[in-house]
């Protein structure tokens, strides 16, 4: 009998937001152990419903009254820690426990690295993109726009005057259309015009025509 | 019961009586037994080493059943007398464990039925069974420099396979034993929330533990009338075993000797002289963790090669009630005579009586 494992591989957004955590874990000095018994938390929660949104209340509640079970004053100061953290990387994957545990569980052993193998001094914070970002920013790479530009677009959502449009299946920009708005229905594919760029090249705003 | 932890006793203790020589016995180069350390008003007590040295044997092995030795299974319910607490290392919600608490320590459990794992079982009552007989000191934290001379580890080596009584029964690294732990399954799903105060970690640089520098006994705690409840403000809350709750689990042994599944029965609390319950889980210094054993049935096939061809037992091979006592008590005897040591014994069954009197420390201990 053959045991499959599913692929438990990070992207590479997520393998920076591993390494993100675990550098402000050494830089705030916060007690590793205290990440570990979160994570010993997530994995026996896992499988249940809602169970990211779970794990974030948990970091909340020990806030709140981790005085509780701490040992130290201490205890309580890596758990404010841990929230803030968690709340700064990881709020996009709060539908996806599976995938918050895998990065956690990176961060914990990439803290035993930048904890012992790298003076405190010289490690710095790093800022990471969300998935969305990484997605938006390889279109743009693989694609070059100018102000003017028609291409096609998928009308996402009308709210009132605003309409939110989705080009290239990825980037989603919302736009005051006054006139156009009650003509359009969701899901309709209309053309637009790329009205402004960024300095980066991606696009800034469009215009329904 | 505690896990057995190396003492070294005091300097200024009492000097016990020396042991009745047992006819037979193998004797050390000391009849002396290691003075009882003085642990005063602690809530535990130490059992001294064994002055006979460590009686080791070739072990029998599980190669195949022996027709002179007692192979099958011990049905067991531990029922729990003091509020009991296996740790499973998670800390949750109260809510994710149907009980009203913002944050606990759970036990370990499966749909909410609490469990021992057989891990803990065996580890209890392997360190009582390490007591009472010529045992080696191997589960241990002690410096190997502070291991008196001849109660080292056992060493499974190639050409000498030779171990002490209970790396013959438990196992030994690269040997395994003759008994198998099931995991004890609570037998309902109703837990309740416990407050467990802070507790302080060993202190082994007490000169209680000092004998010449050698470790001189294992740490055993006593079980007391009810564990200590510090309140929801001064306590941490467990997710515990309350009162009356049940374990049951069925202890499976190969090739034991008769001796060697009385001593068993000692532990377990059957011998009515020394009536013992064990402490098992967390808690112990402030009184959890005590729990009475039943033997509900034993589980002897009476001919090991009609076993392969039958699925059930005939109903002379399950006893129960009168014929059980019965067997229990030869076991019992033929432990006294051939296994236990009997000063040790009569140390441990101080430290483990049970029913007991005896208050749980409120404060520093």
């Amino acid at each position: 009998m053959s045991t499959e494992i599913a692929p438990l591989e990070l992207t590479e957004v997520q393998w920076q937001v591993a390494e993100a955590i675990a550098r402000k874990l050494v830089i705030e000095r916060t007690d590793v152990n205290e990440l570990r018994k979160t994570l010993s938390y997530l994995r026996e929660y896992v499988d249940r419903e809602n169970a990211g949104k779970a794990f974030f209340d948990y970091l909340k509640t020990l806030v709140r009254r981790g005085d509780q079970i701490g040992h130290s004053k201490k205890t309580v100061e890596y758990y404010k820690s841990l929230d803030s953290i968690c709340s700064e990387y990881l709020k996009d994957y709060q539908d996806k426990a599976p995938q918050i545990l895998m990065i956690l569980g990176w961060a914990t052993r990439l803290v035993k690295y930048y904890d012992k193998g790298v003076p405190t001094g010289e490690i710095q914070p790093i800022t990471v993109m969300s998935e969305r970002e990484a997605a938006i920013q390889a279109v743009t790479q693989a694609n070059t726009f100018e102000v003017g530009q028609e291409i096609e677009a998928t009308v996402a959502a009308i709210k009132k005057s605003k309409v939110t449009y989705e080009i290239l299946g990825t980037i989603r920009l919302t736009q005051k259309e006054p006139k156009l708005a009650s003509k359009l229905t969701e899901g309709q594919t209309v053309s637009v015009y790329i009205a402004d760029l960024k300095n980066d090249g991606s696009i800034k705003r469009i215009k329904g025509i | 019961m505690s896990k057995s932890k190396p003492i070294k006793k005091s300097s200024q203790s009492q000097k016990p009586s020396p042991p009745k020589k047992r006819v037979g016995a193998k004797l050390g180069a000391s009849h002396q037994p290691n003075p009882i350390p003085d642990t005063q008003d602690k809530p535990y007590g130490l059992v001294p080493l064994t002055t006979q040295g460590i009686d080791r044997q070739i072990p029998v092995g599980q190669d195949k059943f022996k027709h002179d030795r007692f192979s099958g299974k011990l049905h067991l319910a531990l029922t729990v007398q003091t509020a009991s607490f296996v740790a499973s290392g998670v800390v949750a919600m109260g809510r994710d464990v149907d009980l009203k608490a913002d944050l606990i320590k759970t036990a370990v459990h499966q749909k909410n039925q609490l469990i021992i794992p057989g891990s803990s079982l065996k580890g209890v009552v392997r360190s009582t069974y390490e007591a009472l007989t010529r045992s080696c000191l191997c589960k241990t934290k002690a410096k190997r420099d502070e291991i008196p001379k001849g109660h080292g580890e056992c060493k499974i080596q190639k050409d000498k396979i030779e171990v002490c009584p209970a790396c013959r029964v438990f196992g030994a690294m690269g040997w395994q034993g003759l008994v198998a732990f099931p995991d004890a399954v609570g037998q309902k799903v109703s837990t309740s929330v416990g407050f467990m105060p802070s507790l302080y970690r060993p202190r082994t640089e007490n000169p209680m533990y000092q004998n010449d520098g050698k470790v001189s006994g294992r740490k055993f705690y006593y079980h007391a009338v009810k564990a200590v409840n510090a309140g929801e403000q001064r306590g941490i809350p467990v997710q515990q075993a309350g009162q009356a709750y049940v374990f049951k689990t069925a202890l499976q042994f190969k090739n034991l000797t008769e001796a060697e599944l009385g001593t068993l029965l000692v532990i377990l609390g059957q011998d009515s002289d020394y009536p013992m319950a064990l402490k098992v889980g967390g808690g112990k210094p402030i009184g959890m963790g005590s729990m009475v054993v039943t033997v509900e049935a034993l589980e002897k096939p009476g001919n090991l090669k009609s076993r392969y061809t039958h699925y059930v037992l005939p109903d002379s091979d399950h006893l129960t009630d009168e014929p059980l006592k019965r067997f229990m008590q030869t076991a019992i005897v033929a432990a006294h005579q051939t296994l236990i040591e009997e000063y040790q014994l009569k140390e441990l069954a101080r430290i483990l009586a049970w029913p007991t009197q005896r208050p749980a420390p409120e404060g520093m201990y």
